[in-house]
């Protein structure tokens, strides 16, 4: 079995199992490589596409997971309330493949500008950057300073651009490239 | 039948008979340029026709327990969604929408996680912009708990019903903008979080029983209810995607399953049970009505994410697409708020 990111364009083909789909790339399951011909697609481990993905952009230290459909240890606290979900925390193994997986998408997304740009000036100099961030709070910042994709509020708060008198992010976040 | 056409025609002359509209050409014959024999489709089912759906919208949603603000567009010819920015008054997470022919409305909205409250802001959906919020839109009962409701809304898009976790249903006048208490829905049921609501040209129809149990169906006409006697497993977490077709497409089960129903919109029978989703177990689905095709937006499969697939009326093919049509401007989101939009309407109320 092998494990893969890919950016289909318009239809993905009902042979491939779309797992999860993040910042225009879908990671998906693929038996069969011919259907990924001149299709954008990087190789990923399966920790990464079993695990990993369920933790992309996760800035708390864990992820809530129904424990009867994962097969995990129901939190009893949960459980007395009638609640099925329980915390699955990050371990170093689930950490390293989130922020790896997050650095390929990321370094895939800044790819797929510049090749539509005839001046490739700072490309190099971002996918280096890219490959620098070590924790999935360095890599949502910079995704959100360089390709848009907003961070959680989560992070805002602990980054102090959360207003808690107004409820609301401070500053108008804007959608649009920083390069 | 013979007609006899105009004896002396110059380029230009038209002649209008029974079986059609005709044109004098240049090249000296007569050419056909309508047809009278045509139904108008919107006298044959203005259900379907009064408007047509062309794009659509999906506002709000949440990621782990960041709610978000932006509004995504579905341009339907095309399968193409665009992000329209932060342009809702403020996020929305486990919320549910209604719609006219011109605003989105997305109620209990909040900036804070899970997002409960009587809130509901709005967005222009001609112009796409956010609208100063009136407090008149607002619901009038503050949901609770995880705040999840679900919307019915009538076939001319003038009311829309609401309910949450709560006994009472409210009712918002499409026309006026008014929101208003509504009763318990005939015998009603428990109040309860997370709830599936889809609606047809006549009824309207409510199931959960995660927390609290409903079954129920409105009839429109008489704003009569009665109990739905529905079997499709969706527990309220598991959304539905209505169409104008007659049916719905409706998750048979809660967080998280695969399996999908196609249930009549009249009866509340099962017409297919074998249907499945493209992309495996999901639930607090984002689904998108359109024409004659509908969308998912986004659901939960154990994270938040941006799965995108197109239901297709006619063939009930579900099939997952990609990176033009899925949302963006976040890493995923579920339980937002949908609406549809028309570029031609063929019908008033």
């Amino acid at each position: 079995m092998s494990f893969y990111i890919a950016k289909f364009k318009r239809y993905i083909p009902q042979n491939i199992k779309v797992i999860a789909s993040f910042d225009g790339y879908s990671v998906i399951e693929c038996t069969d490589y011919s259907l990924l011909t001149d299709i954008q697609h990087e190789e990923i481990t399966e920790h990464e596409a079993t695990v990993a993905w369920k933790f992309y952009g996760e800035a708390r230290p864990y992820r809530s997971a129904y424990s009867d459909v994962e097969g995990l240890e129901p939190d009893p606290d949960q459980l007395a309330k009638g609640k099925r979900k329980t915390k699955v925390y990050f371990t170093m193994e689930i950490y390293q493949s989130t922020v790896l997986l997050m650095k390929r998408i990321f370094k895939r997304n800044v790819q797929d500008i510049f090749s539509e740009r005839e001046d490739k000036t700072l490309e190099s100099e971002i996918l280096s950057f890219i490959d620098s961030l070590e924790t999935i709070r360095d890599i949502s910042y910079h995704r959100e300073r360089l390709l848009g994709t907003e961070m959680s509020k989560s992070q805002l708060k602990e980054l102090f651009l959360w207003d808690d008198e107004t409820n609301s992010r401070i500053g108008r976040h804007q959608f649009t490239l920083g390069f | 039948m013979a007609f006899d056409f105009p004896s002396s025609p110059s380029a230009g002359t038209q002649f209008l008979n029974i079986s059609g509209i005709y044109l004098y050409d240049n090249s000296g014959s007569w050419t056909t340029i309508g047809d009278t024999l045509t139904s108008n489709p919107f006298g044959l089912n203005p259900f379907k026709y009064r408007s047509i759906y062309t794009r659509g919208y999906v506002s709000g949603g949440y990621k782990d327990t960041s709610p978000w603000r932006n509004v995504n567009r579905t341009v339907h010819y095309t399968d193409t969604t665009t992000n329209l920015g932060d342009i809702m008054d403020q996020a929305a997470a486990y919320t549910d929408g209604s719609f006219n022919d011109y605003y989105q409305y997305i109620y209990a909205s909040s900036p804070s996680w899970p997002g409960t409250g009587s809130y509901t802001s709005s967005i222009n959906m001609q112009t796409e912009v956010g609208r100063t919020h009136s407090s008149s839109w607002d619901l009038t009962q503050n949901m609770t708990q995880y705040g999840d409701v679900g919307v019915v809304i009538n076939s001319n898009l003038t009311m829309a019903w609401i309910i949450g976790n709560q006994t009472l249903f409210d009712k918002h006048n499409l026309v006026t903008e008014i929101m208003y208490s509504a009763g318990t829905g005939g015998s009603g049921g428990t109040a309860g979080d997370f709830v599936a609501a889809w609606y047809g040209e006549r009824y309207g129809w409510i199931k959960h029983s995660y927390e609290g149990n409903r079954n129920l169906k409105l009839e429109f006409s008489t704003e009569t209810w009665s109990s739905g006697g529905l079997t499709v497993g969706t527990d309220g977490w598991g959304k539905a995607l209505p169409t104008k077709d007659g049916y719905a497409y409706v998750k048979n089960g809660g967080n998280i399953v695969n399996g999908i129903y196609k249930v009549n919109d009249t009866t509340g029978s099962n017409i297919r049970t074998d249907l499945t989703a493209p992309d495996g177990n999901a639930g607090e689905e984002n689904y998108q009505t359109g024409q004659n095709w509908g969308y998912c937006l986004g659901h939960y499969n154990g994270a938040q994410n941006n799965n995108t697939y197109k239901v297709t009326h006619a063939t009930d093919a579900l099939v997952s697409l990609g990176a033009t049509s899925q949302p963006k401007g976040h890493d995923g989101m579920s339980s937002a708020a949908t609406s549809s939009a028309s570029s031609q309407f063929l019908g008033g109320f």
